[in-house]
């Protein structure tokens, strides 16, 4: 079993009130942050980190290194609803390594 | 592995090395070397868990950017004393933390320092990495603090996703200009080196390097060099604990005749716990936070996806003078990791003029 997960604001947790994936959210850091932690099968997290070069399995064994259209792609399936199989393939497909990232 | 070969030692008497084209150091060829097999080499090299199965967990692969490094290369190896002709010049922001081994002994002679921790990077700093290292000095020290932390950034092939170069010394810079290190007492530094992964290999290579720039000690802690599942996490703590007999090594690096000076910190994980509001020591495998509470590990990969979200880590995780350097590099490269963009850009212009 492989483990991504994707952080989140106040507006982002907002966003995920109502939805399936609201009790996988935890706090970070004593509540300044959130975290979605999604579970995926063996097979699934090794398509993930198959596709994506940069890709790389954390200290905590978690699937880290992901780029940023992939987060967010991932984020919006998700909202959007759906289980986490069908949106972990959804987002593989829309997501890309990208060259820039807007700045903060 | 065979040295010694008179013929081609003949013609290879010395050898100019350049760098963007220009002489850059002399090369006095002293041994030669025929390479056999460049993967049995490479496996020799880095170990196999059958030889070398209490560090080693699985056979090395093309995965592994060092084995990979040493499974290409050439037939013919060379060693001899090295002389720089021409010192490099560095472009902004290097060249102010550019520190040769004895400007940086000079620097430590003239401060009266005599406990120095060196610390060995690749990351930007994260709240960890600042106790990590204000712990080591206490250790170091003997209980009271020792003198200063030499930080030694490795600079030099990188893997894409890493914080690119700029951020990592600017990052450790802002630990002092922000004040959580006083003094001067915290001295940021680079060595151009392309990581081998080597683990506890490279963690000797570590030790001489750091040790020629006048450090008495060398932190070291989980997965030190490491890269993947390959080698043990906590390798080079066996290696500077007890020897590793089967690399040939059958003490510490520190302990054996003629062995190194530096002697070694060696701590575990440090984590955040949120009931105490501060962090604590985790330790390494079986061994938990020194509070009863649930702690948080954070790891370099958690914070790069904490910002690739576009979220802004709490400075209980990342001081906030450290977050604006990376911005900083963030808004000059388009992004805050490398990428092949970026690596374009760096062989192009490389860090020296």
């Amino acid at each position: 079993m492989r483990r991504i997960a994707l952080y989140l604001d106040e507006g982002r947790l907002a966003r995920l009130r109502g939805t399936p994936f609201e009790r996988l959210v935890r706090p970070m850091f004593g509540g300044g942050l959130y975290m979605l932690v999604l579970e995926l099968d063996d097979a699934l997290g090794e398509l993930v980190l198959r596709r994506f070069p940069s890709a790389r399995v954390d200290a905590r064994g978690f699937v880290e290194d992901l780029p940023a259209s992939f987060r967010r792609a991932l984020f919006e399936e998700l909202v959007a609803g759906g289980d986490v199989k069908a949106a972990v393939l959804a987002a593989l497909e829309r997501a890309s390594e990208e060259e820039e990232v807007p700045p903060p | 592995m065979t040295c010694g070969n008179s013929l081609i030692k003949s013609y290879l008497r010395r050898i100019v090395l350049t760098l963007r084209g220009r002489p850059f150091a002399v090369l006095r060829v002293e041994e030669v070397y025929k390479l056999p097999d460049r993967r049995e080499f490479a496996d020799a090299v880095f170990g196999t868990p059958e030889r070398n199965g209490e560090v080693v967990r699985r056979g090395f692969d093309e995965k592994h950017p060092g084995w990979l490094i040493y499974r290409s290369l050439k037939p013919l190896a060379v060693a001899g004393k090295v002389a720089i002709v021409n010192p490099p010049r560095f472009r902004e922001p290097y060249g102010r933390f550019w520190l040769p081994p004895a400007e940086s002994r000079k620097l430590i002679e003239a401060r009266g320092w005599r406990v120095v921790v060196a610390h060995q990077t690749r990351n930007v700093p994260h709240v960890g990495h600042e106790v990590f290292m204000k712990r080591a000095l206490f250790v170091a020290g003997g209980g009271r603090p020792g003198d200063a932390v030499l930080v030694n950034a490795v600079i030099g092939a990188r893997r894409l996703g890493d914080f690119v170069d700029e951020a990592i010394l600017e990052g450790h810079e802002a630990l002092a200009l922000g004040g959580y290190f006083a003094g001067g007492r915290h001295v940021v530094s680079f060595v151009l080196w392309d990581m081998r992964y080597g683990s506890l290999l490279e963690s000797i290579l570590h030790g001489v390097i750091r040790q020629n720039m006048g450090a008495t000690h060398h932190m070291f802690g989980r997965d030190h060099a490491n890269v993947g599942d390959f080698f043990d996490p906590y390798a080079v703590h066996v290696l500077w604990t007890r020897g590793l007999p089967s690399y040939g090594v059958d003490k510490p690096p520190h302990e054996v005749d003629k062995g190194l000076r530096i002697r070694p910190v060696l701590l575990g994980e440090f984590a955040y716990c949120p009931k105490c509001g501060e962090w604590t020591y985790l330790g390494g495998p079986g061994e938990g936070p020194l509070c009863g509470h649930e702690v948080e590990r954070v790891s370099g990969s958690l914070l790069r996806g904490v910002l690739l979200e576009g979220l802004r880590p709490p400075s209980v995780v990342m001081r906030p003078e450290v977050y604006d350097v990376v911005v900083k590099w963030w808004r000059v490269h388009g992004h805050p990791f490398v990428t092949v963009k970026y690596l374009r850009a760096k062989e192009e212009a490389l860090e020296v003029l």
